[in-house]
């Protein structure tokens, strides 16, 4: 980190520096650090190359210069969400970067929504797997004498048959694992459009 | 007064041909951020927001066009360098093609 001379400066980049840790709390600690390393390269950069022998201000021209951390840093902040959430497949990371990028361009924002409305959907089957055994009547695969069927949850199942009984528990398993695998592959695909 | 439509226009024109300008010098040499603005004022007269290049250099980056590494340096604040790797090379090849292409036709189309 830069050291300076001038107690200001020192509040004035520390202030800073606050508002950019604040900014990049989503990400890993290796793009935390990789981010507020570069920043305050740039800093320090801009301050040799430009600087005029006044700290304070030179400090603050090359803040300005710079922009509001708030701003700029976050279409990175989400790009690297993204990056990372393909990586680890964790369902945290993947919410955390679909709500970062929903907003960031119409395209974007179109298309990370309708893969939340998926994910979603493979969560409402996680959710299946593990209700059954709370209520095996309501939860399941029904066929009633009539013909028809319904999956998922059913409020009054009077007069019809639980096709699948237990087995509809290593079902939806696979089925929330196939769609989350699915998803986040496809997700790794649309992130590079 | 600039009419809202050239501003408009400028602006679109710019921010699309920013990732092709980055690309072009980090076809030359090396260079760390700081130093990418700078020579992208001196080339081109664009006058960006500076921290709008590294969200610009990220994507680059995950997009497999250009690599990065820390550099050490003797006043203790180190430097993170960009180049541009070979599939960046080639991918900047067809950018070029492309631009000749273009400029070859609008400068036609400004000459009749």
């Amino acid at each position: 980190m830069m050291d300076f001379s001038i107690h200001s400066s020192r509040e004035i980049y520390a202030t800073y520096l606050k508002r950019v840790h604040r900014v990049v709390s989503p990400l890993s600690k290796a793009d935390r650090e990789d981010i507020v390393m570069e920043i305050n390269s740039h800093i320090h950069e801009h301050m040799a190359a430009q600087g005029k022998g006044d700290e304070v201000n030179d400090l603050l021209q090359a803040l300005k210069d710079l922009g509001e951390p708030e701003e700029f840093l976050v279409a990175q902040v989400g790009q690297r969400k993204l990056d990372q959430a393909t990586r680890s497949f964790n369902p945290i990371d993947i919410l955390l970067a679909l709500w970062m990028n929903i907003g960031s361009r119409f395209y974007h924002s179109v298309v990370y929504s309708l893969l939340g409305l998926f994910y979603l959907l493979t969560f409402v089957f996680a959710f299946f797997s593990l209700f059954k055994i709370v209520l095996p009547n309501q939860i399941g695969y029904f066929i009633s004498p009539s013909g028809s069927w319904a999956i998922g949850y059913v409020h009054d199942t009077s007069g019809m048959k639980d096709a699948w009984g237990y087995w509809f528990i290593p079902f939806s398993i696979g089925v929330t694992l196939v769609l989350y695998v699915v998803l986040t592959l496809l997700l790794k695909v649309v992130r590079k459009v | 007064m600039q009419h809202p439509f050239l501003v408009r226009w400028e602006s679109q024109v710019k921010k699309g041909i920013l990732e092709f300008i980055i690309l072009l010098l980090l076809s030359k040499k090396e260079l760390y951020g700081y130093e990418l603005i700078v020579e992208m004022k001196n080339h081109t007269n664009y006058d960006i927001a500076e921290g709008t290049i590294y969200p610009l250099l990220n994507r680059l980056k995950a997009d497999g066009l250009i690599t990065s590494h820390w550099q050490e340096m003797e006043s203790g604040i180190p430097r993170k360098y960009y180049t541009l790797n070979k599939e960046g090379v080639k991918v900047l090849g067809e950018m070029k093609l492309y631009w000749s292409e273009l400029s070859t036709n609008i400068q036609q189309l400004l000459k009749k």
